[in-house]
C-alpha cells in the first residue's frame, strides 16, 4: 500500500494553516473537476485532491496523518498494529457520498467513516455513479463491457477496510446516446444492517471517432468531394454505421451543404439520420496539362465572381 | 467467466421519481426542491408525486451535487455553470462536424 503524500498533492508544505489548506483546495478542485477541467488525468487528480483535503481539514485526522508519517515506511506502508483512528465527535454526514478513497485512506479511516449504525440500523447502501465509454460502432451494434472497481470491505476478523476488486459484465444495448445512464438495480453500495443494497448508475460516453460525430441519435460526416462532383452533381459511396450507402450529390453543391440519410444514424423509434456535409477539396494542379484546366475555366467562367458581397459596400 | 447482467436506460418510459431521483444523487429532498426552483433541474409532470426524471436531469443533478459540496458553488452559479458547459457542448458539437474531422488532409 502506497502512503500518499497529502501535503505534496495539495501544493503545501507541512506546517500549511488551515485557511491555506481551503484555498488550496478551492483552487485545485476547480482546476481538476473532471466535469469541467480538460487536463489530463483530471478525474484521478481531482479524487487525490479531495482525498488529502478530506483528511487535512480535520485536526484529528490530519495529527493521525502526520504521526504515521513520521516513522519510516520504506517503499511499501502498512498501519502500525493494532491502529485505530476513532473520532470525538463523529461526523453527522459526509458531504462525498459515494465517492472512491484510496486503500490508504479506508484502511485508516475507513472504518470510523463507514462505521455510522453498521450494526445498530437497518440502511439502503448508497447509488453509485460511474461512467463508461464505448464507440460509436459499439453504440450502433450493441456491445458489453466488463467493469471492475473497486470497494471497501471490513476485515472480518479485525475490521480494518480493505479494498476488494468486484467485476461487473454489462451489457450495454444498441442504440444508446452519449449522456444516457444505465441502471443497474442492486450493483451500487452494499446495505447496512440488512439492508437493501444501493444501485449502480452508468453514464454512456463516447470515444472520439475519425470521422463521425453524434448529436443524441444522428450522426455527422463531414465529407470531402472534388469540384467536378460539386458542380456536376455524382453518385458517391459514403460510409455509415450500417455499411457504405450511395449518395447522390446534386449539381451546383456547396462546401457545408447538408445531406440527409434519412434513418442511418443510431437506432431508435424512429431510428436517427446521418448528415453528410459536403466539403469542396480542391485539387492541386501538377502538370501543365492541369494547369490548363484551371486556366481555361478561368477564361470560360470569368463572369463568376465569389466576392460580389464586397462590391456592395 | 463473469455473468452477464443488464440495466435498465433511464429515459423517458423508464424515468426515476422524486425518490429515486433523490437516492441516485444521495441527496435531501430540500436541496432537489431548491435545484427545481432555479431551474437546474426540470422534471416531466405536473406535481412532485408525477414528476420523472429522465438522464438528462441526472447528469445535470450529478455535476450540480458535485458543484455544490466538491466547489462550493451556489445554485444560482451552478445555474450560469451548466448553461455554459451546455453552450460548450454544442460549440464543441458544431467545430467538430465543420472543421475537426476532414477524413483526408
Amino acid at each position: 500500500m502506497d502512503y500518499p503524500d497529502y501535503y505534496q498533492i495539495l501544493e503545501l508544505n507541512r506546517k500549511a494553516s488551515a485557511d491555506e489548506i481551503k484555498k488550496q483546495y478551492r483552487r485545485l478542485a476547480r482546476k481538476y473537476h473532471p466535469d469541467v477541467s480538460k487536463e489530463t488525468h483530471a478525474e484521478e487528480k481531482f479524487k487525490q485532491v479531495r482525498e488529502a483535503y478530506e483528511v487535512l481539514k480535520d485536526p484529528a485526522k490530519r495529527k493521525a496523518y502526520d504521526e504515521l508519517g513520521s516513522k519510516p515506511h520504506g517503499a511499501g506502508f502498512a498501519p502500525p498494529p493494532g491502529w485505530e483512528f476513532r473520532q470525538a465527535e463523529p461526523e453527522t454526514e459526509s458531504p462525498f457520498g459515494g465517492t472512491s478513497y484510496s486503500e490508504f485512506f479506508e484502511t485508516l479511516f475507513g472504518q470510523q467513516h463507514h462505521s455510522r449504525g453498521r450494526q445498530a440500523f437497518k440502511q439502503r447502501g448508497q447509488d453509485q455513479h460511474s461512467k463508461i465509454t464505448i464507440s460509436i460502432e459499439e453504440a450502433y451494434s450493441g456491445t458489453q463491457r466488463l467493469i471492475q472497481f473497486q470497494e471497501p470491505e471490513p476485515n472480518p476478523n479485525t475490521g480494518q477496510m480493505a479494498l476488494k476488486t468486484r467485476q461487473l459484465n454489462v451489457k450495454i444495448p444498441s442504440g444508446v446516446m452519449a449522456g444516457q445512464q444505465i441502471r443497474l438495480t442492486g450493483q451500487g453500495s452494499k446495505g447496512l444492517g440488512g439492508g437493501p443494497n444501493g444501485d449502480l448508475y452508468l453514464e454512456i460516453q463516447f470515444q472520439d471517432h475519425p470521422f463521425y460525430t453524434v448529436k443524441e441519435h444522428d450522426i455527422y460526416l463531414n465529407c470531402p468531394v472534388t469540384p467536378w462532383e460539386a458542380a456536376l452533381g455524382a453518385k458517391i459511396k459514403v460510409p455509415t454505421l450500417g455499411g457504405s450507402v450511395e449518395l447522390a450529390i446534386p449539381s451546383g453543391s456547396q462546401t457545408g451543404k447538408k445531406l440527409r440519410l434519412k434513418g442511418r444514424g443510431l437506432p431508435s423509434n424512429p431510428p436517427g439520420d446521418q448528415y453528410v456535409i459536403l466539403n469542396i477539396e480542391i485539387p492541386i494542379p501538377q502538370t501543365d496539362s492541369q494547369r490548363q484546366l484551371y486556366q481555361t475555366m478561368a477564361r470560360e467562367m470569368h463572369d463568376y465572381d465569389p466576392r460580389q458581397i464586397f462590391h456592395r459596400m | 467467466m463473469v455473468k452477464i447482467i443488464s440495466g435498465v436506460i433511464i429515459d423517458q418510459t423508464q424515468a426515476l421519481t422524486l425518490a429515486e431521483f433523490c437516492q441516485a444523487l444521495s441527496i435531501p429532498k430540500e436541496l432537489l426542491m431548491q435545484m427545481i426552483d432555479y431551474q437546474l433541474i426540470q422534471p416531466q409532470g405536473n406535481n412532485p408525486e408525477e414528476w420523472r426524471f429522465d438522464s438528462i436531469s441526472l447528469r445535470r443533478g450529478r455535476i450540480a451535487v458535485s458543484f455544490y459540496h466538491d466547489l462550493e458553488v451556489n445554485l444560482t452559479g451552478i445555474a450560469l455553470a451548466l448553461e455554459l458547459l451546455r453552450q460548450i457542448e454544442q460549440l464543441q458539437h458544431q467545430l467538430n462536424v465543420l472543421g475537426n474531422k476532414k477524413t483526408n488532409n
